[in-house]
């Protein structure tokens, strides 16, 4: 197959090589004329244009009979009124799959993770509690319909809102686009969904809302069949000790929270509580399973319901929690 | 539907209307000439009034270079502040590509032009304002949404003669500049909104059309550049 192609190409190759350059053609004349003759002042040994020239006519004898055993074309193309009656692929055609959601979860296309979304993100009605699909591990519902997306920032915002389908999107800082790469916390934390056989001994049992959960070094599961499954970290939940290595984050001048594998945790007591992300503040890694999307002219990376915007923090490439808000329909 | 009609639907009341025939006959012109292109391509510049802040209103600048052939293919490049897209429909689907960011969305869409225009504006809110003078009915939607209509006379772009119509309503006044030759094709639109704090504007500006000519088809399908990444195109709900 190869062997041909390169015959095909050289074909084409000599084949413009002998439309554009006119004195090949002259060149082949001359040698003949000169051979004959032998009285011809140029030598015409020395010209490389010959010798090329002679293997061109060796070409353009074959020419038929190579073209025929080229593989199967369409036998007449000229029906498309092209130049050439239509390229022949080397690679099978590839098509590209549709990829939407919209902002209350629903996702449609072909490019759908295990992960189930569910929807509202203000929902307080307790019978929508986590459910446990003993069957297929896959289904298990990960997400918290109990948290909420983000919490208001301490300062009022003095810019306008990226407003886009009736919803307002705000942040303190310009916006500007990185490429999203998930943060990996080390070998004790886990993505969203992850399952688990047996927790280290130094896991602890979390109750919220009547809700059962397990809580290993930032970490949050759920028992599932067999084993254990990462799940949101339900807001509210508190706990004793976080990973060492948890970022301090600054909220307002006078109050601090920790972030730790998408996690924001406040101190309450002596303890660690388990809080909404606070809109406006920074974070400058956002782990595996936060998605990039795009808003209208932003691009904005969700995790969970939250949604940060890329943006630059002292010269780094950051992300800062946004608000979210209906407003009125303007312009 | 024009799209900038789609905002701003005035229901008809008991205004007076001033509608000049003049004016509607260069407008009926301008879309029956556009009503039987099979392909069309023209570059358009588009600066517009956006706001920056409360009281404080700043122009942005755009450039398309648009490519479309009906009844179901358009490639639309733009260069704007702060981007560099390619919107790509092949009959089945929009793919938006950002050249800058290296980044790209598909979305399935309706299997033709007007439709798709409307749904991305629905759905994704993206503008095409450069298309609204390509509906068919772009002539009649303006007078039934205006309440004058008048042609303003004959004046100069560029050293090209242009007929110049004027229309407007409470909430918005539109100019529009027609080409004084054999082809009636916009030359520049104008729109001023005059609701809000302050009026802001909106102006395109439409060059070096190409009628009729025949597009590959393969320049409408969208083949991802190396090391694009795919991403989730979110919807308005």
């Amino acid at each position: 197959m190869k062997a041909k192609n390169i015959k095909l190409t050289l074909l084409l190759m000599g084949l413009v090589g002998m439309l554009i350059i006119p004195q090949m053609v002259e060149a082949q004349r001359m040698r003949g004329g000169g051979a004959r003759g032998g009285g011809m002042a140029r030598p015409a040994a020395s010209r490389p244009a010959p010798s090329r020239a002679s293997s061109h006519t060796a070409q353009h004898v074959n020419r038929p009979a190579t073209r025929q055993d080229v593989r199967s074309r369409p036998a007449n193309s000229s029906s498309r009124a092209t130049i050439n009656g239509g390229a022949s692929r080397a690679t099978s055609s590839r098509s590209n799959n549709s990829r939407v959601a919209n902002m209350s979860g629903n996702r449609s296309g072909n490019n759908m993770g295990n992960r189930t979304t569910t929807g509202n993100r203000v929902n307080i009605d307790n019978s929508k509690n986590v459910n446990v699909n003993v069957n297929n591990r896959n289904n298990y519902n990960i997400r918290n319909t109990r948290n909420v997306a983000y919490r208001p920032p301490y300062r009022p915002y003095p810019r306008p809102p990226m407003i886009w389908g009736g919803v307002g999107f705000y942040c303190f800082r310009p916006y500007y686009y990185h490429p999203f790469t998930p943060f990996y916390w080390g070998p004790m934390w886990h993505p969203w969904g992850f399952f688990i056989a047996t927790l280290a001994t130094t896991a602890i049992i979390v109750s919220v809302e009547n809700e059962k959960y397990h809580y290993d070094e930032g970490v949050f599961y759920q028992e599932s069949d067999g084993g254990y499954v990462v799940v949101e970290a339900p807001q509210g939940a508190t706990v004793k000790v976080i990973p060492s290595d948890a970022q301090t984050v600054e909220v307002s001048p006078t109050v601090n929270n920790y972030y730790y594998g998408g996690t924001f945790y406040e101190k309450d007591n002596g303890e660690y509580k388990v809080v909404a992300p606070p809109a406006g503040a920074t974070v400058n890694k956002l782990p595996e399973g936060a998605e990039e999307v795009k808003v209208g002219d932003q691009t904005y990376v969700k995790y969970g319901d939250t949604y940060y915007q890329p943006v630059q923090v002292d010269g780094d490439e950051g992300y800062e929690v946004a608000q979210v808000e209906p407003v009125e329909g303007d312009d | 539907m024009g799209l900038f009609f789609l905002v701003f639907f005035v229901q008809a009341q008991d205004q007076e209307k001033f509608v000049d025939t003049t004016a509607l006959m260069i407008l009926d012109k301008m879309s029956g000439v556009i009503g039987e292109l099979k392909s069309v391509g023209f570059k358009s510049t588009i600066a517009r009034d956006v706001a920056y802040s409360d009281d404080f209103y700043i122009k942005e600048f755009t450039s398309s270079k648009v490519k479309i052939t009906g009844p179901n293919k358009f490639s639309i490049r733009v260069l704007g502040e702060h981007k560099d897209d390619l919107y790509a429909y092949n009959g089945s689907q929009v793919i938006y590509y950002s050249f800058k960011n290296n980044i790209y969305t598909v979305a399935d869409a309706p299997d033709n032009l007007i439709e798709t225009v409307d749904w991305l504006y629905t759905d994704f809110n993206i503008e095409m304002t450069t298309a609204d003078v390509l509906y068919p009915s772009f002539a009649t939607d303006l007078v039934d949404n205006m309440d004058f209509v008048e042609f303003l006379g004959v004046t100069h772009i560029d050293g090209e003669q242009v007929y110049h119509i004027g229309a407007a309503n409470e909430r918005m006044t539109v100019q529009i500049w027609v080409s004084a030759d054999a082809y009636y094709l916009p030359r520049k639109t104008l729109i001023t909104y005059l609701e809000g704090k302050y009026a802001h504007q909106h102006e395109t500006n439409f060059t070096d059309w190409e009628m009729n000519q025949q597009y590959p088809e393969q320049i409408f399908e969208f083949l991802p550049p190396p090391g694009a990444r795919q991403i989730t195109w979110m919807k308005q709900d």
